[in-house]
């Protein structure tokens, strides 16, 4: 069970750099983060910094975590 | 399901817990304090504001002021060196985006390992990726001061106005014991 | 190993799960890990006396040790065998013997890198390469004992590129440089012995360098001539930054043999070296680093009294230990290469120490 808490707090700050987060939890946590109109491309950090933020931030092992990135982030 | 893979940093098992935060000065009065400016639009302003309101209300003796090259990744390992011999006490500012918060506390946690008592200023909306980012970087519960979300484009006065409402939050994270929220 | 199991019975994509997650754990150099587990993390401990627990390196500035354990860790990630842990805990040591491995090497902006030579019968027992192509690839011990070294410096000190590894540009095999010496072809005493242990002890030595030059001489067979085209090598300009110059001269088994033939020992050719390798001021000013020669960085500013004459020469190496000398590869062309040394060797070895099999002693 993924913590809801943690994902509330993790999407305002996505949200205030124009992301999306959507997490949807199966066997694995598929989290998909894409950008708005709006998105402010250098503000999101690199995928590599992302898993173990998403780690903390929903309380999943990151090798749980399926994470889908904006093209341009994926490093 | 097969076995776990170990880690080969030697951090996780401790990560909490494991950043010695340096030692505080029971007050600020005459010390002199680093402003890094991490380059974001207003950060230099509303460091260099704040940096005023120190020397006003806590008796800081002067400031140093310092620009990172890039906002969003961590800062060069020799501007933190500098930091560190140029000024007794750091704040970094501002945290206003993902990359450029995480990367704040990231300098400030460095700041910490090299000595130096630092406090971080982020916008309230990336609590979130600061808290995470000291976790990572081994030092769970790294507390650091918020204002209100966003800084970039606003008015020189309410640029003032944050760095007046914050000051006594960051004196607090430079002096005095308690630098963590409780053990977490 | 391989082959115990038919490739069939593998689980290509489990491998590739958990390939995939050291990669978002950020412990990867960029080339694939091994993951690695409890079980064989133990594995390698089993090869050692040592106990897990002991500390082998510590970065004070950073807070950051690396045990054993951690070491066993970092070097099943590298992909070594666990019967290569002694040599990689040799070689971490041996590494670590360089002062400025002890200080800011790890994150100095010149990038330098381990060079790690191996002696003794674990080459042929674990299968170094010491002949042809030892600086690789092809060879997993060769390959994987110096990624071993830089996976832990990278997770047990936690210095990465573009985080507190300042590196400028870097060197091409950063890492990635461990050769077995050619001591069946070499005409002289291997490095390790020279350095005073005994003939037939495991051993590995090691020192940090910023670059390495291949020298081509397949000319003449005049040992002054070859020596010759060394020294202009040893004293290129670019590579000059402080009064002390230190190289370390892996020479192809046919220029070894063909200067032993001419009579000259190890140190004979050491000493040829200091008193040949010298630069002109002339040289020097052209170049703005006339002060060198004294131990400053810049000029040596344009007052004349603080000149001195064009055809004053510098010499560039002053000591025989700035010069070690280690010989590999393969006996088919006369080439050598000399590798600029970053700091200041330690100028010893350090022995191969494997687990004491039911108490029987042994190394």
């Amino acid at each position: 069970m993924i913590d809801l808490e943690g994902l509330a707090s993790l999407r305002t700050s996505l949200e205030a750099d124009g992301y999306e987060i959507d997490v949807e939890e199966g066997e694995r946590v598929a989290v998909v983060i894409s950008a708005t109109p709006a998105a402010c491309a250098e503000c999101l950090v690199p995928a590599s910094l992302m898993v173990p933020m998403l780690e903390h931030a929903l309380k999943v092992p990151g090798d749980r975590i399926d994470l889908t990135y904006p093209a341009d982030h994926e490093q | 399901m097969g076995s776990s893979i170990m880690d080969p940093t030697g951090q996780t098992t401790r990560a909490e817990g494991a950043l010695q935060p340096a030692i505080r000065p029971e007050s600020l009065k005459g010390m002199t304090v680093g402003l890094l400016d991490n380059g974001k639009q207003n950060a230099g302003r509303f460091v260099e504001e704040l940096g005023k309101v120190l020397v006003e209300r806590y008796g800081v003796g002067r400031v140093v002021l310092r620009k990172k090259p890039v906002a969003t990744v961590d800062a060069p390992a020799q501007l933190l060196d500098d930091l560190h011999h140029a000024a007794e006490l750091v704040v970094i500012g501002v945290g206003d985006c993902g990359s450029c918060s995480a990367a704040a506390i990231a300098d400030g946690i460095a700041l910490e390992r090299l000595g130096t008592p630092t406090a971080v200023v982020c916008t309230e909306s990336f609590t979130a990726t600061a808290d995470a980012m000291a976790v990572i970087r081994g030092a769970a519960g790294y507390r650091h001061a918020t204002v209100a979300h966003p800084m970039a484009g606003l008015p020189f006065e309410k640029v003032r106005a944050r760095a007046e409402g914050v000051a006594d939050e960051v004196a607090s994270l430079l002096t005095g014991a308690t630098v963590r929220r409780g053990a977490a | 190993m391989v082959g115990d199991s038919a490739a069939t019975d593998l689980d290509p994509d489990a491998a590739q799960a958990a390939i995939e997650h050291c990669y978002h754990q950020g412990w990867s150099d960029g080339l694939p890990l091994v993951p690695a587990t409890r079980e064989l993390v133990d594995r390698f401990l089993a090869e050692t006396d040592r106990s897990p627990d002991e500390v082998i390196g510590r970065m004070d500035n950073l807070g950051r040790t690396c045990t054993v354990e951690l070491a066993a860790v970092n070097a099943a990630m590298a992909g070594c065998l666990p019967a290569y842990f002694p040599v990689v805990l040799a070689a971490w040591e041996a590494v670590m013997r360089d002062r400025a491995a002890k200080g800011g090497a790890w994150q100095s902006t010149s990038g330098p890198a381990p060079l790690i030579i191996v002696n003794g019968p674990v080459r042929e027992e674990l299968g170094f390469n010491s002949s042809g192509g030892a600086f690789g690839p092809g060879f997993r011990p060769n390959a994987t004992v110096p990624r071993a070294i830089g996976l832990i410096v990278r997770n047990a000190f936690g210095i990465r590129p573009h985080e507190l590894d300042q590196a400028t540009q870097g060197l091409p095999g950063r890492f990635a440089m461990c050769f077995g010496e050619n001591e069946e072809e070499s005409p002289w005493e291997p490095l390790s012995v020279e350095m005073g242990l005994f003939d037939g002890q495991s051993a590995v030595s090691a020192t940090l360098v910023r670059t390495c030059e291949f020298v081509d001489n397949r000319h003449t067979q005049d040992p002054e001539q070859v020596l010759f085209d060394f020294a202009d090598t040893i004293v290129r300009t670019g590579s000059l930054i402080f009064a002390d110059q230190s190289c370390f001269v892996v020479f192809g088994p046919e220029h070894a043999q063909l200067l032993a033939g001419a009579g000259y020992s190890k140190n004979d050719v050491k000493d040829w070296l200091i008193a040949h390798c010298v630069r002109s001021e002339a040289d020097l000013r052209r170049v703005g680093k006339d002060a060198v020669a004294e131990g400053g960085l810049g000029g040596r500013g344009p007052s004349a009294e603080e000149r001195v004459s064009q055809d004053t020469l510098s010499r560039v190496v002053s000591t025989r230990e700035q010069i070690p000398i280690a010989v590999t590869g393969a006996r088919n062309a006369a080439m050598s290469l000399v590798c600029r040394v970053f700091g200041t060797w330690s100028n010893s070895s350090c022995p191969v120490e494997r687990r004491r099999r039911n108490g029987t002693g042994g190394t």
